[in-house]
């Protein structure tokens, strides 16, 4: 048996393990709002899935949280680049580091409702969670790139661009990378408790909110494995590319 | 323009390396710097190629330079051949230049980190001879390789020095034989004085304290 096959099975083992301790659960506890089982979830998803707005719905949430994901990584690597190379914006904005960090998400999607339309608001939260994380993984990069290798460059006088390219970017590349996956986990759960607090309208938050007014507890949890699926394949496919990438350096 | 230091002063902190140095390099041949671990040899490569500025002085050095460092400083995301052509060397150089040093087609296409010490010591050199640098610069060029192996290295660098200057740093005097090298004794730091004085290699630098 191949190690694929294998690694496969053994996820598949452990999916229906949960699933089974799930169903068990549910079944002892009998009450859907409690904890509905993972049969009425599949059967509400599938149900959602049809609906003439599912579609859409998910696309906006999509859109908001990969827009303010990949803002995120644009701005996150000019800040570590300026950071690195200039003290004194380093000294300016460090201190914007730590109270992003520090600070919780709820202050922020409350701060922001006032300034910032509704139906962006998810962006910029996704962004502003992101951006600490792209920059300080960026710029950590940046500072462990090999001074032996960048001395090498400088003699076989390679030129900016060479350097930046065969040895400075290749030198990011794991830092941005695991900035990249644990960023996009981020951006999610960070996106779309905004759009849950904010409720923009055709957002999966929104959907949320009124599944948990009306109860509907299959419906919430409906809605998460979505959001759990979706970020799942994206984070794959950003790997994937990267890894592509690689393969063409 | 002659390769060399023109009165050049150099210092680590407060640990002068060398004062007032004069050196003009030969327009061809090995120069092999000579003497006891701290003596200097690594800086006066270093100054040559640009890495350290002197702190009063001129150095001349060509428009290309070509080095193999103390240690291999391969791009570990390149494959052995791509490491080569990276300062400028077409493929087809690149792979004669790496198979004359005993590399075989598969190796070429490897990554360092699949290749052996000796296997990548061997792709450092074939970069800085497949350069073709105005300037050769060998630290320690021969690091972890058996005689055998560093060997088949020499005619190709003994080539290299009938049409350019090589200054060459080791410390088995085997290889600078080998080379036809030149021998330059440093005596200890801080270096200072002229090289060559006339035809008398006796008088070269001398170390004050």
């Amino acid at each position: 048996m191949s190690g694929k096959v294998r690694r496969l099975l053994i996820g598949l083992g452990v999916a229906v393990f949960w699933l089974a301790v799930w169903a068990v659960a549910a079944v002892a506890i009998g009450q859907e709002l409690l904890l509905p089982t993972p049969w009425l979830v599949a059967a509400t998803l599938w149900r959602l899935v049809l609906e003439a707005d599912f579609w859409l719905t998910v696309g906006m949430s999509l859109l908001r949280v990969v827009g303010g994901f990949a803002t995120a990584m644009v701005v996150g690597s000019l800040l570590a680049v300026l950071t690195t190379r200039f003290r004194v914006v380093h000294t300016l904005f460090s201190p914007l580091l730590h109270v992003v960090r520090a600070a919780p998400v709820a202050s922020f999607i409350i701060m922001a409702y006032v300034w910032i339309k509704v139906g962006i608001l998810p962006a910029f939260i996704a962004f502003l969670m992101v951006v600490p994380l792209v920059w300080e993984n960026v710029r950590q990069g940046i500072l462990h790139t090999d001074p032996k290798l960048l001395e090498m460059a400088h003699v076989f006088r390679l030129g900016r661009y060479r350097t930046l390219l065969s040895v400075r970017f290749p030198s990011v590349r794991p830092y941005l990378v695991a900035a990249l996956t644990t960023g996009f986990g981020f951006a999610w759960k960070s996106g779309i408790a905004a759009e849950v607090i904010c409720q923009p309208k055709m957002s999966i938050g929104q959907n949320m909110y009124a599944a948990k007014a009306y109860l509907e507890t299959a419906e919430v949890i409906a809605w998460t494995v979505v959001v759990v699926l979706l970020s799942m394949v994206l984070e794959r496919l950003l790997l994937r590319l990267f890894k592509r990438q690689e393969g063409k350096a | 323009m002659s390769i060399g230091m023109d009165s050049v002063s150099f210092a680590y902190g407060d640990t002068p390396i060398c004062r007032d140095l004069t050196w003009t390099l030969p327009e061809s041949g090995v120069v092999c710097l000579w003497g006891p671990s701290g003596c200097g040899k690594t800086t006066l490569l270093r100054l040559l190629a640009g890495l350290e500025r002197p702190i009063s002085g001129q150095v001349n050095r060509p428009e290309t330079v070509s080095m193999v460092f103390q240690e291999d400083r391969l791009l570990p995301w390149l494959t052995a051949l791509e490491n080569v052509t990276l300062p400028g060397a077409d493929r087809q150089t690149a792979t004669e230049m790496l198979s004359a040093i005993g590399l075989s087609p598969e190796e070429v296409q490897t990554m360092p980190v699949n290749l052996s010490g000796g296997q990548q010591r061997r792709v450092a050199l074939a970069r800085a001879l497949a350069a073709e640098g105005d300037l050769l610069l060998l630290d320690e060029p021969f690091n972890g390789l058996d005689e055998a192996t560093w060997q088949t290295a020499v005619p190709l660098i003994a080539d290299y020095a009938t049409r350019r200057p090589v200054v060459l740093v080791t410390h088995i005097l085997a290889q600078a034989e080998a080379l036809g090298a030149v021998m330059l004794p440093l005596p200890g730091i801080p270096l200072t004085g002229r090289w060559p004085k006339g035809e008398n290699l006796s008088e070269n630098f001398t170390a004050k304290p």
